[in-house]
């Protein structure tokens, strides 16, 4: 008996119970479906992320003074910047890592901080940015109106902004910025310049680039009355560079400070952990909706145990009249195998279609590994699953099954 | 053709349903096998038919020694040279006329189009043409017996086991099933009739007892 036969024997049976053999479905069908889903919904936010790190510019290594990464490169903290109560830089970090390797091409030192925002009317907590000039090239910032501030602002404190398009328009609908004034915790700035968009969100602190205030780092740091430097940024000139620029930063800072106290990553490492984050994230999930792929298995295991019994004389009649028992295995797992491939097929169309809908709202990609994936388990589940039921018809004497009533 | 049957059957507590007993059934003869239910006859039909193996003894079918073929090997025996006909038709339900009919052929690896024309033939022999595509449940007894009948018969076996073909027929209709096994016993097939009704053992020529796992002739 062919392969092919063998199949239009299992699809006629099923047939013969058709709600019955939709509801075990079902159960496949919803655990694919999610696992579908949750993968797409991991893997899209990694790409998202990434993304959003390409965006940051090229060859940043980031001095940050917390210990971000333990030994092994993975995250000890996901909160970012700004740290809160590590010890900052200083000025003169700034100053002595620029000359340190000549790899470096660019060093700014940033403060960020998280303020209230007001302009007339409108209100909002944005996070501000001050740095030195050089910020709008390394972070490769571009302007839609205005300018950025200039290099002589920097050197007297001047209270000048450029914001980030989203914080313009929430804080000026009417779109007429250049000019008017904000007050960052109620000192007012004036608006020089808006910058282009550079994405959406999720950036190096999870807050939304475009939804930031730019202002020179000696005015914001007098308005909080600080002189410490949140953290350093480093451009490399290129990035056969980015190594040994690391190292010798490194050498640095672990002169004055404990090595636990402060990290040095690049972009790719930065990006590395919160991949390793997302990822493990996703492995999680996805496994809590296997979960229900493997009651889908079990709901296909039981519906074969009661159509093998049920279906007794049948089986029977089937080896009175010349089924081999391999033959009656193959019929059996065949129908296990097609309930649960139906199934693993639906539930890769609801989930890709769920996916698409999510993508909306939220990033989700489905991926080819994935949907390759979940139709090899779904047809691994039709065989485990259906293996014991299909054995035991199998093994039935035809006499003892033609008895049965 | 020619059976030598001698059975021990145990079942759990080695329960004797058929004593040792020898017999020679030639190629083309009529038999009927009675006796009261429990007297072993049914165990008989099943051994001879391959369909129990027996716990002792030696069975020779068509010239060859078939006691201890393995499953699938007397599977392929059964498939091919003989056919069974039981009390409660054994149809699959929702299934259509020719479809039952075709099922052996299913194993012989015969083909779709192959196996409805030989079905459509044959159930138009037993004068069932126009009910080629009806299912069990649209069909009288008698029509489902028929049907079974030529499910028997598909495979142009030697051996025609029928094990009470009657119990469930009203003595009109079956009558009629009766007369089809004469025809085919007079086309030269053997054919083995397991009943305890004297109407129905009469049609065979040659007749055997059995009474608490004792075959007499």
């Amino acid at each position: 008996m062919d392969i092919i036969s063998l199949f239009r024997v299992a699809v006629s049976s099923l047939l013969r119970n058709k709600s019955r053999s939709i509801l075990t479905t079902l159960g496949i069908v919803i655990g694919v479906a999610a696992v579908i889903t949750l993968v797409a919904i991991g893997d899209g936010l990694k790409k998202y992320v990434s993304g959003q790190f390409e965006g940051l510019g090229s060859n940043i290594i980031m001095v940050l003074p917390i210990n971000m990464v333990d030994e092994e490169g993975r995250p000890m903290t996901l909160h970012g910047a700004p740290p809160v109560g590590g010890k900052t830089f200083i000025e003169r970090d700034v100053r002595e890592i620029k000359r340190i390797h000549q790899g470096i091409d660019n060093v700014i030192p940033q403060v960020q901080k998280l303020m209230k925002i007001k302009s007339g009317a409108k209100q909002k907590r944005v996070d501000v940015v001050g740095s030195s000039v050089e910020y709008q090239n390394v972070r490769s910032i571009t302007m839609a109106d205005g300018r950025f501030y200039n290099e002589s602002e920097v050197g007297r404190s001047k209270k000048v902004a450029a914001l980030g398009p989203t914080a313009a328009r929430d804080l000026f609908p009417d779109g007429n910025y250049i000019g008017r004034t904000v007050y960052i915790s109620s000192v007012g700035f004036e608006v020089v310049g808006v910058t282009d968009p550079r994405g959406g969100g999720g950036g190096f602190s999870g807050a939304d680039l475009d939804d930031q205030i730019y202002v020179p780092i000696t005015s914001l740091q007098k308005l909080i009355d600080s002189s410490g430097i949140d953290f350093i940024v480093v451009k490399a000139a290129d990035s056969s560079q980015i190594e040994g620029v690391i190292a010798s930063i490194k050498a640095y800072l672990g002169k004055t400070r404990n090595v636990d106290t402060f990290s040095v990553v690049d972009q790719r490492q930065l990006l590395g952990t919160v991949e390793a984050v997302i990822g493990t994230l996703t492995i999680g999930l996805s496994g809590i909706a296997a979960i229900s792929l493997l009651v889908g298995g079990i709901g296909v295991m039981n519906m074969m145990l009661v159509t093998v019994t049920e279906r007794t004389r049948e089986i029977g009649l089937r080896k009175a009249v010349g089924a081999t028992p391999r033959v009656i295995l193959g019929q059996f797992l065949a129908e296990s195998v097609i309930l649960s491939l139906t199934g693993g097929l639906v539930g890769i169309l609801i989930g890709a279609g769920g996916s698409l809908i999510i993508n909306r709202f939220f990033p989700a990609r489905i991926s080819a590994a994935a949907v390759l994936l979940a139709f090899g388990v779904s047809a691994g589940v039709g065989i485990i699953f259906g293996i014991l039921p299909a054995r035991r018809a199998a093994k039935m004497s035809p006499v003892e099954a033609l008895r049965y009533e | 053709m020619e059976k030598v049957g001698k059975a021990y059957q145990l079942d759990g507590v080695r329960v004797e349903a058929l004593r040792p007993t020898s017999l020679v059934i030639g190629q083309g003869e009529y038999i009927s096998i009675m006796g009261p239910s429990g007297s072993g006859k049914s165990t008989l039909m099943h051994i001879l038919g391959l369909l129990d193996n027996s716990s002792d003894g030696k069975l020779i079918f068509g010239g060859r020694d078939v006691t201890n073929l393995s499953e699938a090997e007397t599977a392929r025996i059964r498939n091919k040279e003989i056919g069974f006909v039981f009390q409660q038709f054994n149809l699959l339900p929702k299934t259509e006329a020719w479809k039952n009919v075709g099922l052996p052929l299913i194993y012989s690896g015969v083909s779709r189009a192959e196996r409805r024309r030989r079905a459509v033939e044959l159930l138009s022999k037993l004068g069932l043409g126009e009910r080629i595509d009806h299912t069990p449940s649209q069909l009288s007894g008698g029509q489902q017996q028929r049907v079974a009948i030529a499910r028997a018969l598909i495979n142009n076996p030697k051996v025609i086991f029928a094990d009470e073909p009657t119990g469930n027929l009203d003595s009109k209709t079956g009558k009629e099933i009766m007369e089809i096994f004469d025809g085919l016993n007079l086309e030269g097939k053997t054919v083995i009739l397991v009943t305890h009704e004297k109407e129905v053992a009469r049609h065979a020529k040659r007749h055997l007892k059995i009474l608490d796992g004792k075959v007499r002739e």
